[in-house]
């Protein structure tokens, strides 16, 4: 690897622990200001957190990814931006003026004041925080990892060693400043990651001979990588419009964008945001990064696997490398040494801007749950703030360790979960399957407030374990449970998994979907036969 | 036109475009061959991205700039708000 690479992303780097550290100076020692920016972000800082949240590894690596296996399809996925940019508006500005008014911190607080649910609720709020925050964590560390694989093939770890200095980073000026470190990094990080994704589609259609050019290769593809469901079937119309639909919403109703919200400093910040959001990010998409899978076909043809279906060409390896393959391989030759260089590492600064900025707030957002919400709550009630700033800080640490154990094993050949986390597109739509499932709690929260305790208890629960039911993670754990000789009868399950199996059969629609039908169901039939809460609440 | 009344027109409008650009209407380009020398799923993606966008500009131009304002009249003098919506 040549130097420029290197040392521009140690610069980026040490300005991110720069950044850190002065957010470190800024801030005080309470949890307001750790946790919400003392609630006084204005709208350039709001609108470029709330993006580079929104914005992961998904967007430089993931979506290249999906659409050089999948083809044109996934490019109209792009379309779920705007819907995330409404949902900012139409969430956030109400979560906000809540937030405000009676001093919450996090979604739980907001969830559990509404239904006056002291315990059940908070538990599964922070629960729900969990699952997305740790399968999104080990997304943007599976980045990195991708990353230094690519750049530094010729290194034996380089995987591992990528997601760790990825993990290490992010880790330390999170613990060190807080949200105002986070929402200043994630500031620069969201400019970096968006001039990325316009760099690398020019780059792309410039390597391949101009736009003409490209789109005359691009219209040569074979004809599955030009129509919908795609090449591996996968992407049918039920299937597409269902994650372009709910997976924008599981974006926004994630902790870490929920909290955004409490700390923006009026409601003009969050409503301006909301508009730069929809027009911006969404033209990056398809005005850039989405050009770079198509190109990919062409430069690196899709092979035939064993079983009939497609695989990844052979100097490309995974599928969600294909940019880094690009970038390493083609622009250097193409555009010559210098600008080839300077291009390839300013992609490289952004694919780690992606990835951090959203490793960050989840990281950030899960200390908080875990804080304020269970240690605050019922393990010492009467800590002060700081030891509970402190404790958040112990809680990030454990739980980017947590996330690199869990992401380094299912990178093992031998791992059962290692189909899981193949994909970085999988690992974003396991994780929104269950964020999304705070829809029906929101809505009637925020605008309808007919909803009981009960009702948001009881469809919560069947709509995560529904959602679970469908994701790609459950066959695998069934398998686990039946293979263990202790269980002495596995039928039970077996026969979910098999009724799950007819279900997507029958209707191919997202996990994310089949979690939110009974949970809207349940929550509307147990809030009619359960009473109802105090007016003050209503 | 009132205020509810362009809410409503934009958020019909709005949904419209998820229906046609990832919803049943993908049906009507879902074959090979080019638009504007773009693949026509792609064009038809870029088709509604832009019809979205202008949806977005509207409601925060005709909608969302003006709620603070809305809200604090609608707080302080209720009848004014109305009249003032009536004469629009």
């Amino acid at each position: 690897m040549n130097a420029i690479p290197c040392a521009v992303l140690i610069a980026y780097l040490a300005l991110l622990l720069f950044l850190g550290w002065l957010g470190y100076r800024r801030s005080r020692e309470d949890e307001e200001d750790y946790y919400l920016a003392g609630r006084q972000q204005g709208w350039t800082i709001s609108a470029l957190t709330i993006m580079a949240t929104f914005f992961s590894s998904f967007a430089l690596l993931g979506a290249p990814g999906m659409v050089y296996r999948e083809g044109v399809v996934f490019a109209l996925v792009s379309l779920n931006v705007p819907v995330a940019g409404f949902c900012v508006y139409l969430f956030g500005v109400k979560i906000w003026r809540l937030g405000r008014a009676r001093g919450y911190v996090t979604p739980a607080d907001m969830i559990c004041d509404h239904y006056g649910s002291a315990f059940v609720l908070r538990i599964l709020t922070v629960i729900v925080g969990a699952l997305f925050v740790i399968p999104y964590v080990m997304m943007q560390l599976k980045a990195g990892g991708d990353l230094a694989a690519v750049m530094f093939r010729d290194y034996t770890h380089s995987f591992e060693t990528g997601a760790c200095v990825l993990a290490v980073i992010t880790a330390a000026y999170i613990m060190i400043g807080g949200m105002r470190s986070v929402a200043w990094t994630d500031a620069i990080q969201c400019l970096l990651l968006i001039a990325g994704m316009f760099l690398a589609g020019i780059a792309m259609v410039h390597s391949l001979g101009g736009l003409d050019e490209f789109a005359a290769q691009v219209r040569d593809l074979p004809e599955k990588s030009l129509t919908m469901p795609g090449n591996t079937g996968f992407w049918k119309l039920p299937m597409l419009f269902t994650i372009c639909v709910l997976m924008p919403i599981g974006g926004i109703l994630q902790p870490a964008q929920w909290m955004r919200f409490y700390s923006a400093r009026d409601a003009a910040t969050l409503r301006r945001s909301a508009l730069v959001f929809i027009v911006i990010l969404t033209g990056s998409f398809l005005f850039g990064i989405m050009l770079v899978g198509l190109g990919g076909q062409v430069l690196f043809p899709l092979g035939e696997s064993v079983t009939g279906g497609v695989q990844p060409h052979a100097e490309v390896g995974r599928y969600d490398q294909v940019l880094v393959v690009i970038i390493r391989e083609t622009l250097p030759e193409i555009l010559g040494p210098a600008l080839g260089l300077t291009l390839a590492s300013g992609v490289i600064v952004a694919i780690m801007a992606a990835a951090m900025s959203t490793a960050d707030s989840n990281l950030h957002a899960l200390s908080a749950l875990v804080t304020r919400d269970l240690y605050g709550r019922f393990v010492r009630p009467r800590a002060s703030e700081r030891e509970r700033v402190w404790v958040g800080r112990l809680v990030i640490l454990a739980s980017t360790l947590g996330a690199l154990w869990l992401l380094l094993l299912g990178q093992r050949e031998d791992s059962s979960i290692a189909g899981f986390m193949q994909m970085i597109v999988d690992l974003a739509l396991f994780a929104v399957a269950f964020s999304v499932q705070l829809l029906p709690i929101t809505v009637d929260m925020l605008y309808i407030r007919r909803g009981t305790k009960w009702g948001a208890v009881a469809g919560l629960v069947v709509g995560l374990v529904v959602a679970f039911c469908f994701t790609r993670l459950f066959p695998t754990l069934v398998s686990l449970i039946a293979g263990q000789a202790t269980l002495e009868d596995p039928s039970f399950l077996k026969a979910v998994l098999e009724a799950v199996n007819q279900a997507k059969t029958a209707l191919p629609i997202h996990a994310t979907a089949w979690g939110l039908i009974p949970n809207i169901l349940i929550f509307f039939l147990v809030s009619l036969v359960t009473p109802g809460l105090p007016t003050r609440r209503n | 036109m009132t205020r509810r009344h362009r809410a409503i027109v934009l958020a019909t409008g709005f949904v419209v475009s998820l229906l046609m650009g990832v919803g049943p209407g993908v049906w009507l380009v879902n074959h090979p061959g080019d638009v504007f020398g773009l693949p026509p799923l792609y064009a038809w993606g870029i088709l509604w991205y832009l019809v979205q966008v202008a949806i977005a500009v509207a409601a925060y131009t005709f909608l969302w700039r003006h709620d603070d304002v809305d809200e604090h009249a609608g707080e302080t003098s209720p009848t004014l708000t109305a009249t003032d919506e009536s004469s629009k």
